[in-house]
């Protein structure tokens, strides 16, 4: 599961009605129902998705209505492409990995791939 | 001492490993390290296939961190190895078919070199300044760039 925001932003956009459904709500505010028109889907089944997309802080439920139309928040967004576009950081963040995978690789080293010499006293 | 030629359209990256070389390049050359480590963070690797030799290729798909493909095969060609010093491939960068790099890898004692050599200055410029959307978009459906445009 993921644990941090970027983790949970990338989860709650990997999935291509919820990023639908965010498209649909950059135009403006909509209630479900209006939400779960254009989709071949339950209301149950968008509901689903709404709750994903709010866990993520990626749309929030405004006050002004009765009805409480789900709207957009882009902060996590700018989050997202603020990522994307340190290209440095593209290339920085495989070696941080290589980095960390030499480490373990080291702790875990000698490797034995002898059993009948494992735990010898 | 490193040099390089094309300044104008090259990246450099360096970095200092606790590690012996020869470990440092067999995690870049062996099939059973590889999966383990590339690509951006959070995100995952499987290969597909590998062929690791002058103009063999690796295949790899990658995937978001709930576990969905990006949806493509991302191929990067070797151009040149010399085992223990330096390892050249060609990749397009985050997938993008259009927007491939020439990535030099120098091995030394304890410190590695990456350079990346652009096709032209232009094309390096516009990664800095946020073209590597691009290819993400090919997954995120412009939707990342259009917000990113709404709040800037």
């Amino acid at each position: 599961m993921p644990t941090d925001t970027l983790s949970q932003t990338l989860s709650a956009l990997a999935d291509p009605t919820r990023r639908s459904i965010l498209a649909r709500l950059a135009i403006g505010e909509a209630s479900v129902t209006e939400l779960t028109e254009p989709f071949d889907m339950t209301m149950p089944a968008i509901s689903k998705h709404l709750k994903v997309l709010e866990n993520a802080g990626l749309i929030v439920r405004s006050k002004s209505a009765q009805w409480r139309p789900r709207k957009l928040n882009a902060g996590p967004m700018k989050d997202v492409s603020e990522w994307l576009e340190n290209y440095r950081q593209h290339w920085e963040e495989r070696l941080d990995r290589l980095d960390a995978y030499l480490t373990e690789l080291q702790h875990h080293e000698p490797f034995n791939t002898d059993p009948n010499k494992q735990d010898i006293p | 001492m490193t040099t390089i030629e094309h300044p104008e359209r090259t990246l450099v990256i360096e970095r200092t490993f606790d590690a012996p070389r020869s470990l440092v390049y067999e995690v870049w050359t062996s099939d059973e390290h590889i999966d383990k480590w590339w690509g951006p963070s959070m995100m995952t690797t499987k290969t597909v296939e590998r062929n690791f030799s002058v103009g063999g290729a690796w295949k790899y798909e990658m995937f978001m961190p709930d576990g969905k493909s990006m949806g493509k095969i991302v191929e990067n060609n070797y151009t040149e190895i010399v085992p223990n010093e330096k390892i050249v491939w060609d990749e397009p960068i985050a997938g993008d078919d259009s927007n491939q790099v020439n990535v030099t890898l120098l091995f030394e004692e304890t410190k590695l070199t990456m350079l990346i050599l652009h096709t032209t200055a232009e094309q390096k410029e516009m990664n800095e300044k946020g073209g590597m959307l691009m290819g993400f978009n090919m997954t995120l459906d412009s939707f990342a760039e259009f917000v990113a445009e709404q709040t800037s």
